[in-house]
């Protein structure tokens, strides 16, 4: 766009600026004849001029409107209160807004659910550390032995950031609770020089760049587990994820793998139990196979631990990770994943403590 | 990655696979990898029957149609036959004749084509008058190939009768078998059906010999070397560690015979000429895949000389797929002198492919390396089946064995060909063997959980063609040449724990010490806040992390600071949001059209800011619980005295007081303390200064609480009566350590309850009122004293609106003695004329 495009622009700017203080009605600016005159002039412009001025007038067009919106805020401000009170003044005691009724009150069942899995995992004497929202390409690929550029990687479709790190590379929406693997273990580390285990599980939010269905969020909840100790066997894994499994559906249930890669565990397994719904009679829940495939998992790969200074020679571990929407669904026979972010009452107040309360 | 049953044992034949199908499905998921479906071919071709056509005239008033009568030796059953003997079938097919070996689907057969479909079964009608059975059927409606133009005609010299079964003829009796990709990612080998049977043969404990002509030294032996082929690798070191290329004169392109076509058809991919199935098959079976050039267009007299080197700015290359593309620095391009002629590994080039005319080929069987091929892959967006296999690093070893095979099979398939060049080989000096991989026993024992005799382990792995030798600590094994990813002892572990079964190891729990895990005082406090505010009837709601520039716009926060995602699927969803409330307030109108009046919504999550960054530049991730109450207006007006901000006020109190944390540490400041802090200092145009504070504790800023102001307000459509809050969990965590409600011993004696009024002028606080008051107690009080004061009652009259009465109830209470209502009155008395 050339000079005197602009500066047309910037005149009408300081111009329309100036009036505003003026008017009564301040939205009536963005229906002004040097605004309209501005956008009429577009269709008279040359096309290599068109895009870069359109561009031009929306953004002023854009600040008038949020010099409006707040110029009215500020017009239509509401009387002042004593916000250091606890009540309104004049106000009589039984009209005081108080709490609603604790039958239409209702925890999320993600995060219920969560609390629930952290439990078992507390009593078996495993910490909690949560994952992060944002972190890097080190401990979201790096560090799981991800080589850079790996096609391992394209399983994962990780929303990045625009913005970059201190080593120049974008920031990751991690795509699975791994990505806190290298800080728990580094963490951990001195205590399992002195003997103790690193026994941790990871609850958090992850992300994926992924389209949209009834059984695929692009936001959704894992939670990790991690263990590593001295002697640690692929059956210590198993069951380990076995008698999780029991407790949380208090019942018995049988175990089937599958092996599986992932950069980060060697070997790598999937891990499938019978139903406990029908006892692998046949249902809904288990299309009517007897086996639900529950999580991934497999024992650390030594490169892992190496990246964590933790000696592999002398160490071994096990890690697995689950989703918490599945173990969810599974239970209340939730047929839309969707639901759970929909921040939608009528799903909510189905988990509330009374049933639903009233509306 | 498809696998066909009948081609595994083709190429075991000396392995006798378990017959019993069911098991072998179940073998292949627990023990290699997925089985995403299984499909029985069986039912598609059982029916189809060979037949000759004995007799075959033009339909009168028909162009195409023929009536046909067949033979089929009388397999069939049930059906009306002519002269007690021929079936008549109405045939369209330009190509039928007399005389012909061809295949019938008879009435009740289902059209294989169209499986999966809608299922098209065949029955008697009339056609142009004349009763047809059932069809004799074109390579296509066999969906053994793409042949649509005619009817498939059976070779006579192949010892085919009228009557013989077409499923049998090209072992169509078959399993496919679709097996997850994503399993052999680290194993190249098992994108070659060779590879899979080979697995099989070690999960069933058997002795697999790989076949003759699979061997890396093999021989190949050129005829003649009319054609100079020559390479100017320029990547050997990096991009493409093997360049093997050979001439071949002599061809001619035609379809190839059914049986080939049939097998690649039966794992996806379509035949084209018996050139390309070839490459195809060949990489089919070995993972390694191949390209044919069309010798007369890449040559130069009696020359081709290649170029393998990384493309030239600007360049640009049309594909076999029609596509052009516009080549990328880091793309490896295979290139005559003048110009690319294919995107290594990835597409060959439209310029030199074969063609209907083509005599003489140039077979190149490279090796590219995965990291470029992926790069250019996505570069481009172009996943090809030779990316599938170059990204998960095929072995450049065994590039002279698939070479070999592939000139086998066009040498079958045409007698005249002759290889007519010496064999290229361009060869990296970085490309080895596999090593030895020494593993500890012990650590055998420990992954495996228990020890296992060494010679057991070491026949699971000569079976799959590893050799194996042993001492007393360690099990020393050299990878065959096609596997890559044995590396590490764990590899080696993996190996056999996998043929041994994983759920067949022996299954005992970690042993550990009794020392209680760290309490996480963060989630116990969010898990305390949830179950508070649950019990005050609010709903918890999870939203995304991520918002669009609208959301944020209309609540007022600069998206500026926010972290912006570059792949964002939508506009909704393209910045990590830098506060909770505006999330809840999206929700608030949908949750009220849904007929809820009243409601408390809440959410416990994590906000970013590009500003916010810890000591080693990593995102701070600050923890924050947001609240939002709405009630429609006409429930508001009905039900409650005073705006919406008392409302969330009830909740902040009641979490605080639930918390056990001391009121008495809590203050409000005015909104514009929101600038001081970045964290905060959007809220400023969230929310409406006269009805809004900063919630402070000490000196430290805790969060915001208000209602709304009009900009936002308008824009997310909020009723009058909504108003929230936002507080930092780790300010509430640090409270909650720091300033807890400690326990009171009862007294003995009774306490004296009396109210107390206190008129100030109108400008005076509850906040300023009641630290003077607390002052004045402290100052006033006896030592054995306890008094408390609990606000009951703000009024103002319109008479008098320059002052405001105060009604306190006060709770007197000594440890020592019996308190006397003249004592607390005048006690009371002096409080009040301090403070009016």
């Amino acid at each position: 766009m050339n000079q005197e495009l602009s500066e047309q622009i910037n005149n009408v700017k300081s111009v329309l600026e100036a009036r505003l203080s003026t008017l009564e009605d301040k939205r009536s600016i963005l229906r002004s004849v040097e605004l309209k005159a501005l956008y009429e002039q577009i269709k008279t412009l040359p096309d290599e001029n068109k895009a870069a001025y359109g561009q031009a007038v929306n953004e002023l067009r854009q600040q008038l409107s949020q010099l409006v919106a707040e110029s009215e805020s500020s017009a239509q401000a509401l009387s002042a209160i004593d916000v250091s009170a606890p009540f309104a003044i004049n106000s009589t005691k039984d009209r005081r807004p108080g709490l609603l009724p604790a039958n239409s009150g209702s925890e999320h069942p993600i995060m219920s659910e969560q609390a629930k899995i952290l439990d078992i995992f507390k009593g078996m004497g495993f910490s909690v550390v949560e994952s992060r929202e944002i972190d890097d390409d080190w401990h979201m690929f790096g560090a799981l032995n991800f080589p850079e550029g790996h096609p391992a990687r394209d399983h994962y479709d990780t929303f990045m950031t625009t913005q970059t790190d201190v080593n120049g590379k974008q920031w990751i929406a991690p795509a699975h609770t791994s990505t806190m693997q290298n800080r728990i273990l580094e963490h951990y580390k001195p205590d399992l020089e002195n003997g103790s285990p690193i026994a941790v599980v990871i609850p958090g939010r992850v992300f994926r760049n992924e389209d949209v269905d009834a059984r695929h969020e692009h936001t959704f909840y894992q939670m990790e587990g991690v263990y590593v100790g001295e002697n640690v066997s692929i059956g210590n894994l198993i069951a380990t994820l076995k008698v999780f499994l029991e407790s949380y559906y208090e019942a018995e249930i049988k175990v089937k793998t599958q092996p599986f890669y992932f950069p980060f565990t060697e070997p790598s397994l999937e891990f499938s139990m019978s139903c406990p719904f029908c006892n692998q009679a046949g249902c809904r829940v288990c299309s009517y196979s007897g086996w639900i495939e529950m999580l991934g998992c497999g024992m650390i790969h030594p490169n892992v631990l190496k990246f964590a200074g933790i000696d592999a020679s002398k160490y071994q571990g096990f890690a697995w990770g689950c989703g918490i929407e599945r173990f969810i669904m599974l239970k209340h026979g939730i047929e839309d994943i969707r639901l759970f972010e929909s921040g939608r009452l009528d799903f909510l107040r189905q988990f509330s403590l009374g049933g639903g309360g009233e509306q | 990655m498809k696998v066909s049953l009948n081609w595994l044992k083709q190429l075991a034949d000396d392995v006798q696979l378990p017959v019993h199908e069911s098991d072998l499905i179940d073998r292949i998921g627990s023990q290699l990898g997925q089985v995403d479906s299984v499909s029985d071919l069986r039912p598609l071709y059982e029916k189809a029957v060979i037949v000759k056509v004995v007799q075959c005239d033009n339909i009168s008033g028909s162009d195409h149609l023929h009536s046909c009568l067949i033979d089929d030796g009388g397999v069939f059953k049930g059906i009306e036959r002519e002269d007690g003997r021929h079936v008549r079938v109405v045939c369209g097919a330009p190509n039928v004749a007399q005389g012909q070996l061809v295949v019938w689907l008879p009435p009740g057969a289902m059209v294989p084509s169209s499986a999966g479909k809608e299922p098209f079964i065949l029955e008697s009608r009339k056609l142009m008058g004349v009763i047809s059975n059932g069809m004799i059927a074109s390579a296509k409606e066999l969906a053994i190939g793409d042949d649509h133009d005619g009817i498939v005609v059976l070779p006579d010299d192949a010892g085919l009768k009228a009557g013989d079964s077409f499923m049998n003829y090209l072992a169509l009796d078959d399993l496919i078998i679709d097996i997850e990709n994503k399993m052999f990612t680290h194993r190249p080998d098992l994108f070659g059906q060779l590879g899979v049977v080979r697995e099989l043969a070690g999960i069933y404990g058997l002795k697999f010999t790989s076949p003759k002509w699979y061997d890396e030294n093999r021989q190949i032996v050129s005829g003649s070397s009319n054609i100079d082929l020559t390479i100017d690798n320029q990547l050997i070191d990096d991009g493409c560690p093997r360049f093997m290329a050979v001439a071949i004169d002599g061809l001619s392109v035609e379809p190839s015979p059914l049986w080939l076509q049939s097998y690649l058809a039966r794992v996806g991919i379509r035949p084209i000429n018996n050139l390309v199935d070839v490459t195809n098959y060949v990489m089919h079976v070995t993972g390694q895949p191949l390209h044919a050039y069309d010798l007369d267009k890449v040559k130069n007299d009696h020359s081709v000389e290649f170029v393998v080197r990384y493309a030239d700015a600007g360049e640009e290359l049309e594909l076999l797929d029609g596509s052009r593309v516009k080549l990328l620095e880091k793309d490896i391009v295979v290139a005559s002198r003048t110009k690319a002629l294919g995107l290594g590994g990835i597409m060959g080039g439209a310029d030199s492919e074969i063609s209907q005319t083509t005599q003489s080929i140039v077979l190149e069987c490279a090796t590219f390396d995965m990291y470029a091929i992926r790069r250019s892959s996505m570069a481009h967006g172009i996943f090809s089946e030779a990316v599938t296999r170059f990204t998960k690093g095929q072995s450049a070893l065994q590039n002279r064995a698939v070479l070999g095979y592939a000139i086998d099979l066009i040498k079958r398939l045409n007698p005249g060909a002759s290889i007519i060049s010496e064999v290229l080989d361009s060869l990296s000096e970085q490309i080895k063997p596999p090593a030895e991989v020494k593993t500890g026993l012990n650590l055998i024992e420990t992954y495996l959980g228990s020890s296992r005799p060494v010679d057991e382990m070491a026949k699971m792995l000569t079976n799959v063609e590893f050799e194996v030798s042993s001492n007393e600590q360690y099990l020393k094994v050299i990878p065959p040449f096609w596997r890559t990813d044995i590396l590490e002892p764990e590899d080696v572990i993996e190996e056999i724990a996998r043929l041994i079964g994983f759920t067949n190891l022996s299954q005992q729990l970690p042993l550990r010490r009794i020392a209680p895990p760290e309490q996480p005082g963060l989630i116990n406090l969010k898990q305390a806040i949830r179950r508070l505010l649950v019990s005050g009837g609010a709903n918890e709601l999870i939203s995304y992390s991520f918002v669009d520039a609208k959301l944020m716009q209309a609540s007022g926060q600069d998206t500026a600071q926010a972290f912006k995602l570059s792949n964002a699927l939508s506009p909704q969803l393209e910045y990590y949001r830098t506060a909770l409330v505006p999330s809840l307030l999206s929700r608030v109108h949908l949750n009220h059209k849904a007929g809820y009046e009243h409601i408390a919504l809440f959410e416990i999550g994590k906000i970013h800011r590009l500003d916010c960054l810890d000591e080693d530049q990593l995102p701070l991730e600050p923890e924050r619980l947001a609240l939002v109450v709405s009630a429609v207006a006409k429930l508001a007006k009905s039900v409650y005295d005073g705006p919406a901000y008392y409302q969330a006020r009830s909740y902040l109190d009641f979490m605080l007081g639930g918390l056990g944390i001391d009121p008495a540490v809590i203050s409000y400041l005015p909104l514009e303390n929101t600038l001081k802090n970045k964290q905060w200092q959007d809220s400023s145009k969230l929310y409406d200064s006269n009805r809004a504070a900063v919630v402070m504790a000490g000196d430290q800023m805790i969060g915001v609480i208000g209602e709304f102001a009009y900009a936002p307000k308008q824009a997310l459509k909020l009723n009058e009566f909504s108003a929230g809050f936002e507080l930092d969990l780790s300010q509430i965590l640090r409270l909650r350590q720091t300033h807890q409600l400690t326990y009171a011993p009862l007294s003995k004696f009774p306490s004296v309850v009396q109210d107390m009024t206190v008129e100030t002028s109108a400008a005076m606080t509850y906040q300023e009122l009641s630290l003077k008051l607390h002052k004045q107690i402290e100052q006033l009080m006896p030592q054995d004293l306890d008094l408390k004061a609990k606000l009951i009652d703000i009024y103002r009259s319109d008479e008098a609106p320059d002052s405001i009465h105060w009604t306190f109830r006060l709770t007197a209470t000594s440890i020592e003695r019996t308190l006397t209502d003249q004592l607390v009155a005048d006690l009371i008395d002096k409080l009040k004329n301090l403070l009016s």
